[in-house]
């Protein structure tokens, strides 16, 4: 027999319909958010390559597909989320830079912009960069390289940090070119010389290891003499410009002499052919004048000589400034003057 | 059981993951791995792929990163053939090539970057013992030996490695080359010699270059004009020489032409800046004898 109330009863049926429903509507909710939960863990198997990048699928750690298909290129892909697969995002059209200061002394911050730390006499291994040349000179440089991924399989999953073995291949390369050229080289003379051989030896040691990179471009961005050596180095620079300068002036001095002298050459030869020319000319005139003159001269000497004597007289005594006419008394003496513009006091002439 | 059926699957889902994890190996792209059964190696993995094997503690799967890596020395001093001290750092690129030596003889990669620098060290030091500094750094090519003593060092290093740790070495160089610190201050003070003599050297030569190139100018000048004169006079001998013929016609009255040439000389030493003074016994003057003792005719 039942010691429950009928309130009770009540009660109890109550609270398990409650219950049931509680229940009911937990389980509805879990399944909801099951499936939610297998729907997000399958959309989280979508991604996005960029437009510079690459990408890799692993299928339980092997590269996914055949040929070109092991590469996906920009755009949006599936593949299943792990644990199953993964993918690897791997930066290729962009040129990357990297900046070595391998050989490059130690810097610090000052309120007059950077300085080197060390400022004594020695350098400091490890602490102060520097390549040894050819003429064993020691030489501090800044260098910069550009590199892109040719073959991002081969640059990715041969190589755990390829970024760090390039530097160190570079270096390589730059400590190679700098034994073989002298300071004088290598800061002023074949600066592009250094350049191309670190770029060449940089770019076989790449392909030697198959790193899969193009190397773009290698770079000075700082080539100095240590810096205590600097005034030297710059006196050296003053007196190689002071004897530019010379000798720029010095050519420019032969360039007005010779010039000069080849207009005055030409000056001097036309000289010589026009006088060459007027004597040839004026001798034909006077032969021509000549053949005129001496048949009737022949007929007639006397006549002619006086006529022509004549003639001359008249021509020559209209071009003169100032004709004096002078009496000759007694045995005076007949003067014919010629002076430019004088003014001429004839003894007994004017005195009258 | 219909409504509790998302549940079973979820959960068969998670009971499924944990068996795999403990039956599935999966070896990375770029990794190896050796398999061991009850710590004996059983086998290398050297594929990347998935690999099945017995639960923990029956089978267990070691791996390790199969690519190469970047490894360097520090700087050091060693001494040449010719007894000259250099700092020398080397680098090299290494990976785990035979995972099971590798795990039996290293086992962890600070072991097999202790091991690696105690070969190279050995190897390096012996090796510059027997070249000479000329060899690292000359102005001739042909005597360098830089690259070769690279080669040698490699074909010296990677086999061992390859033998005793399973580590197989791709590329060797030499990535720092110096002077030990007390050597560098003789260096400045010989650069600041040779220096001091380059700017001299400048300087003596721009003004000897100047020089020459100013006195060869002068030179060329005087040459060039006196070659134009050679020629000037030659064109004049030319002309006194074509004019000769022409001469020939003056014979036939010589007097004549002796007369007509001293008229021509007379006219042409007359300008208009001359003054003359003649008698007026002077013909045609002496028409005007009979009037005035003096007159004065004033040109235009």
């Amino acid at each position: 027999m039942s010691t429950q109330s009928p309130i009770d009863e009540l009660d109890t049926s109550a609270g398990h319909a409650a219950l049931s429903d509680a229940l009911r509507s937990s389980f509805r909710m879990l399944r909801w958010f099951m499936l939610l939960l297998v729907g997000g863990y399958l959309l989280s198997g979508m991604f996005v390559v960029q437009q510079h990048e690459k990408a890799f699928v692993l299928t339980y750690g092997k590269v996914q597909g055949q040929g070109e298909d092991r590469i996906k290129g920009p755009g949006m892909h599936w593949t299943f989320p792990r644990p199953f697969s993964e993918v690897v995002k791997i930066p290729t059209l962009r040129a990357q830079e990297v900046v070595s200061d391998s050989f490059w002394f130690e810097m610090k911050e000052t309120d007059d912009g950077p300085k080197a730390v060390n400022q004594g006499q020695t350098l400091r291994p490890g602490l102060d960069g520097y390549a040894l040349t050819a003429d064993a000179n020691i030489v501090h440089s800044r260098w910069s390289f550009q590199f892109v991924v040719r073959d991002p399989e081969a640059y990715y999953f041969s190589f755990h940090d390829p970024d760090l073995l390039l530097h160190r291949l570079f270096d390589a390369s730059v400590v190679h070119a700098f034994s073989r050229l002298t300071l004088d080289q290598a800061l002023r003379s074949d600066v592009s010389g250094l350049i191309a051989e670190v770029k060449a030896r940089f770019e076989r040691s790449c392909d030697a290891l198959r790193l899969g990179v193009n190397v773009e471009s290698v770079k000075i961005l700082n080539i100095i003499p240590p810096l205590q050596v600097f005034d030297a180095m710059n006196e050296v620079n003053r007196m190689e410009s002071e004897a530019g300068t010379k000798l720029s002036q010095a050519r420019e001095y032969a360039e007005t002499k010779v010039t000069g002298a080849k207009g005055e050459a030409e000056r001097i030869e036309r000289e010589g052919e026009t006088a060459k020319e007027e004597l040839l000319a004026e001798i034909k005139a006077d032969v021509a004048y000549f053949e005129k003159i001496l048949e009737r001269f022949e007929s007639n000497p006397e006549v002619m000589q006086q006529s022509l004597r004549h003639d001359a007289l008249k021509r020559a005594l209209k071009k003169v400034k100032t004709l004096n006419l002078v009496h000759s008394k007694s045995g005076g003496q007949r003067t014919i003057v010629i002076d430019a513009g004088k003014e001429l006091k004839i003894p007994g002439v004017n005195d009258e | 059981m219909k409504k509790n059926l998302p549940l079973i699957v979820a959960g068969g889902i998670i009971l499924g993951l944990f068996i795999l994890l403990q039956v599935v190996v999966v070896v990375r792209e770029g990794e190896v791995a050796v398999l061991t059964h009850f710590g004996q190696p059983k086998q290398e993995l050297t594929e990347s792929g998935k690999y099945y094997k017995l639960p923990w503690p029956i089978q267990k799967v070691y791996s390790f990163d199969g690519r190469y890596r970047s490894y360097e020395t520090q700087i050091e001093e060693t001494i040449t053939a010719d007894k000259k001290n250099v700092l020398i750092a080397v680098y090299i690129g290494w990976r785990v090539e035979k995972p099971q030596l590798f795990l039996e003889k290293v086992g962890s990669e600070k072991q097999a970057l202790d091991n690696l620098d105690g070969l190279i060290r050995s190897y390096r030091s012996a090796l510059i013992g027997q070249t000479g500094f000329s060899a690292l750094v000359n102005t001739n090519r042909e005597a360098m030996a830089f690259s070769e003593l690279e080669e040698e060092l490699l074909d010296q290093i990677g086999p061992e490695a390859l033998e005793l740790y399973g580590i197989g070495v791709a590329t060797l160089g030499i990535h720092r080359l110096g002077l030990p610190e007390q050597n560098t201050k003789s260096v400045f003070d010989r650069m600041n010699a040779d220096l001091k003599w380059e700017a001299e050297k400048y300087r003596a030569q721009g003004n000897t270059e100047a020089e020459i190139i100013r006195a060869r100018a002068d030179a060329d000048r005087a040459g060039i004009l006196a070659e134009a004169r050679r020629k000037a006079k030659e064109l004049r001998a030319e002309g006194d020489f074509e004019s000769a013929k022409f001469y020939e016609s003056f014979n036939k009255n010589p007097d004549l032409a002796k007369f007509l040439k001293e008229l021509e000389t007379i006219e042409e030493v007359f300008d208009d800046e001359t003054t003359v003074i003649l008698s007026t016994e002077t013909v045609p003057f002496n028409q005007l004898k009979a009037g005035r003792q003096t007159e004065q005719k004033q040109p235009e």
